[in-house]
């Protein structure tokens, strides 16, 4: 089992290369309940800090695909949309064989995926969502 | 002068339709009793047509017609008629569609030597006479600055060989200072990926009506779209563009292959009168110039068949002709009418209108069905959707007939898309103002609101028509399109600028979301579902608003400069936004998830389910079933607050919610039931006496999942 881990003392950002790769959501849990959104979700973390997340709702026929930056930091990994949008929460994570585990920092949530690709073709025919207006949560957003 | 008498030929009284009871009119009351001389004339004579008149006889005058018998109006002396026929040619096949909306009752009357108010004044004496209508002249959405372009040859870099699609910065917009200086990149209709990545690009069983001007249907680049009336096509001589002179389907126009002149009651449809604008021809090349031909310029929605050449042979969506101005002269409230109920009786998806009255001349929806009721019907008319599919169903068995594969079921009800007008004033000039009609404001290469556009009220969506003032010395800050060559420099192809310009984008984005339906074989869809989908696809330009000035150049008619307008004048005003095609096809495809904070309250963004102004737009309700309220573990329906869905979930679960947004103003006229047709039972609807002007509602149905993490963009991380 691989946990997300500083190489050094200094608590800089960094890439942990056993994250790296394709990962297909295969469940996820949100305060004890099951989250049944029937979204499928395909995310790709490169080894240059970039990730892709290709997400697709029950009623759409293609893929949405979200890009930006992602990276490790003081044992969590957290990342930024390409609009500057944070994502929703840091997580701990943690790989074991082909199934990597994240949890939210605040144990909100846990996602579980293993690794999987999603289709060129449907890579290629993704709708990227480029501009996309950022919100105000009326709560301040878990980082 | 001719015979009264013989105007009623045998043919037209046999489509004349006996036992009408009470009139709708006369059901709705407001003080309109019959009796009332005055109060018959429903509208002023202020810029009408001269020498005619509209009467809407009574139901015994209607009946005595038919019989053969003499009617009042005939035998008096007061005003002496040289004809009186029915002002719509009425099919077998829709009549019931007539009765429905009292078509059949409309006549019209020519007369000579007297003033159009004295002889209504005399004629409302008369009881046959319920109602008259003074025949109103509009004008066309343009500004008809047409400039010839520079002779082209193909570039690469571009989806389509037509050599002028470097200057179509309305469909790919590099940002190219030579077409304006001010020109954004992008700032265009984003076509391009739905051409090339959807295989998007017309479909020839979809039809789009131009009521307009004449659509020269010679020219080389619209040729190959132009829709051919195939009940029409026996004894068609394509070399000699003739007909045998028979009415071979029997609808009361004979050889009307193209479509037809209202203006002339012909089925020669003539571009080359003195002082025509090219105005008809101009707005069917945005629509459907043949692409990828290798000449001219591309349509949006005009195939991509290389050897599209001769009639017939293009694979984009076809063009109807219903000519309903003439030789730069603006057209009436007449011949809109009878092109709606010709545009619906022969098969089209869409009625393209860059037409309308003089801004202020209505302020709302009630205002102008009041004054304009047989227009105002004849739209109710095409927009019927009982009739539509009954039409559909016509279509497809004369195709089978004829050994043609049957047209698909796509949309349960046709549109009707209108321009906002040119006047430079803060709401849409009627009809487009109308809550049936979607109505489009212009924007110029910037991205940003025309000099010349309406906005406001009435006002539901904005796409390019161009800004001469932007570049006047070359034109090309407007729309390059087909033109007909007899009247500029035997040019085919010219610039011209206006709301004009801007509406048939709109439609032909319509026509090719329809195809993408079939395509994708969702038919048929609703109306309204297809109309939020498109309304919601937009670009936001109300955040370029804030600040600035919009040269308005100067006073047409004194030369003196105009104050410029600031920018925020404009703001909240442009409909949704800018059309954006690739959403609109993304819409169409289906609705993505909004996630959500489980215990948090929290608020979301609707960009991607209103488009990119939805922080703007007026929100008229929330829904939620009780099911989907207790999923989430709300205890309240949510509420939308600054344009945002404020939501409050306490459960981890899913649930749908239907939103319903206003496009174009801050409120919908509304429409209020009228009560029963007395033939078929129909009720219908009209505007509501109470109501004002403003925009349509769109309705949005949105999946939501509540979760433990949600991001602030609806990513799933």
């Amino acid at each position: 089992m691989i946990s997300c881990t500083k190489d050094d003392s200094t608590p800089s950002r960094y890439i942990d290369k056993a994250l790296v790769g394709e990962w297909h959501l295969t469940g996820a849990v949100s305060e004890g309940y099951e989250v049944n959104s029937d979204t499928d979700i395909y995310m790709v973390l490169s080894e240059d800090g970039t990730f892709d997340i290709y997400q697709k709702g029950p009623d759409q026929l293609r893929y949405d695909r979200f890009t930006g930056i992602w990276y490790c930091l003081d044992g969590k990994v957290m990342g930024e949309y390409s609009d500057g949008s944070a994502w929703g929460a840091s997580y701990i994570p943690t790989v074991s064989g082909d199934r990597l585990i994240f949890s939210s920092v605040d144990l909100m949530e846990t996602q579980t995926y293993e690794k999987g690709s999603l289709a060129e073709s449907e890579k290629q025919n993704a709708s990227l969502i480029t501009k996309i207006k950022s919100v105000q949560a009326a709560t301040s957003p878990i980082l | 002068m001719s015979n009264i008498s013989r105007i009623l030929t045998p043919s037209i009284i046999a489509i004349l339709l006996a036992g009408l009871t009470a009139c709708v009119e006369e059901q709705f009351g407001h003080g309109m009793a019959d009796n009332d001389v005055s109060d018959k004339i429903i509208n002023s004579p202020a810029g009408i047509v001269e020498g005619e008149l509209l009467l809407f006889l009574n139901a015994d005058a209607v009946k005595k017609i038919e019989n053969g018998e003499d009617v009042e109006i005939l035998t008096q002396d007061d005003v002496e008629l040289n004809s009186l026929a029915p002002v719509f040619k009425i099919s077998e096949q829709n009549r019931k569609y007539a009765r429905k909306y009292k078509l059949d009752r409309w006549y019209k009357v020519n007369f000579d030597g007297i003033p159009a108010r004295e002889a209504a004044s005399r004629l409302a004496q008369f009881g046959e006479i319920s109602r008259i209508q003074f025949n109103q002249k509009m004008q066309c959405g343009s500004d008809a600055k047409a400039t010839a372009p520079e002779s082209a040859s193909p570039v690469d870099g571009y989806p389509f060989n037509d050599p002028m699609i470097k200057d179509q910065w309305n469909l790919i917009n590099t940002g190219d200072k030579t077409i304006a200086s001010g020109a954004v990149e992008g700032e265009d209709i984003a076509i391009r990926d739905v051409w090339t990545k959807l295989g998007i690009t017309g479909d020839s069983e979809i039809v789009v009506a131009i009521l307009d001007g004449p659509v020269k249907h010679s020219h080389p680049d619209l040729k190959p779209n132009m829709w051919l009336n195939e009940k029409e096509l026996e004894g068609w001589d394509a070399a000699t563009e003739k007909g045998d002179g028979k009415d071979n389907d029997g609808d009361g126009f004979v050889d009307d292959i193209f479509g037809w002149n209202f203006e002339q009651d012909t089925c020669h449809i003539d571009w080359t009168k003195k002082n025509e604008t090219g105005h008809g021809t101009h707005v069917a090349g945005i629509v459907a110039a043949a692409s990828g031909n290798g000449i001219g310029v591309a349509g949006v929605a005009g195939g991509d068949r290389s050897d599209a050449k001769d009639y017939g042979t293009g694979n984009g969506v076809r063009l109807m002709s219903c000519q309903i101005m003439e030789g730069g002269i603006s057209t009436n409230a007449s011949a809109a009418a009878e092109a709606f109920v010709y545009a619906a009786d022969n098969g089209a998806h869409i009625a393209q209108c860059s037409f309308g009255y003089q801004n202020g001349t209505y302020q709302s929806d009630y205002e102008y069905f009041y004054n304009y009721r047989m227009e105002y019907y004849a739209i109710q008319y095409f927009l019927d959707k009982d009739r539509f599919e009954e039409n559909e169903a016509a279509v497809n068995a004369r195709r089978e007939k004829a050994g043609l594969p049957a047209r698909k079921w796509i949309i349960d009800g046709p549109l009707v898309i209108f321009a906002s007008g040119n006047d430079g004033l803060d709401s849409s000039s009627y009809p487009g103002a109308l809550m049936d009609c979607i109505c489009v404001s212009g924007l110029g290469p910037d991205g940003l609101p025309a000099y010349y556009t309406n906005y406001g009220p009435g006002c539901n969506i904005s796409a390019p028509g161009g800004d001469y003032l932007m570049n006047p010395s070359t034109g090309k800050s407007q729309i390059l399109s087909t033109f007909v060559s007899e009247i500029l420099s035997h040019e085919d192809y010219a610039y011209m600028g206006g709301t004009s310009m801007a509406c048939p984008h709109v439609s032909a984005i319509a026509a090719l979301g329809l195809q993408y339906v079939k395509k994708l074989n969702r038919g048929p869809v609703e109306r309204e579902d297809f109309i939020a989908d498109l309304l919601s696809a937009t670009r936001d330009i109300d955040s370029r608003l804030n600040s600035g000035y919009k040269d308005l150049g100067v006073n047409p008619t004194t030369g003196a400069p105009l104050d410029p307008r600031p920018y925020s004048a404009y703001q909240y005003n442009m409909g949704t936004g800018a059309i954006d095609a690739w959403k609109f096809m993304m819409n169409l495809e289906g609705m993505p998830v909004l996630m959500v904070k489980v215990g948090a309250r929290g608020s979301y963004g609707l960009e991607r389910f209103f488009g990119e102004s939805a922080s703007y737009l007026t929100y008229d309700s929330v829904e939620m079933s009780r099911e989907d309220l207790a999923s989430l573990g709300l205890t309240n329906t949510p509420t939308i607050e600054n344009g945002r869905l404020v939501i409050d979930p306490c459960k981890v679960g899913s649930g749908k919610i239907t939103i319903k947004a206003i496009a174009g103003g801050k409120e919908v006229a509304g429409n209020v039931a009228m009560g029963s047709g007395s033939i078929t039972n129909d009720s219908i609807t009209v505007p509501d006496p109470d109501g004002g002007m403003g925009g349509m509602y769109i309705t949005r149905e949105i999946s939501i999942v509540s979760r433990g993490v949600a991001s602030n963009n609806g990513g799933w991380l």
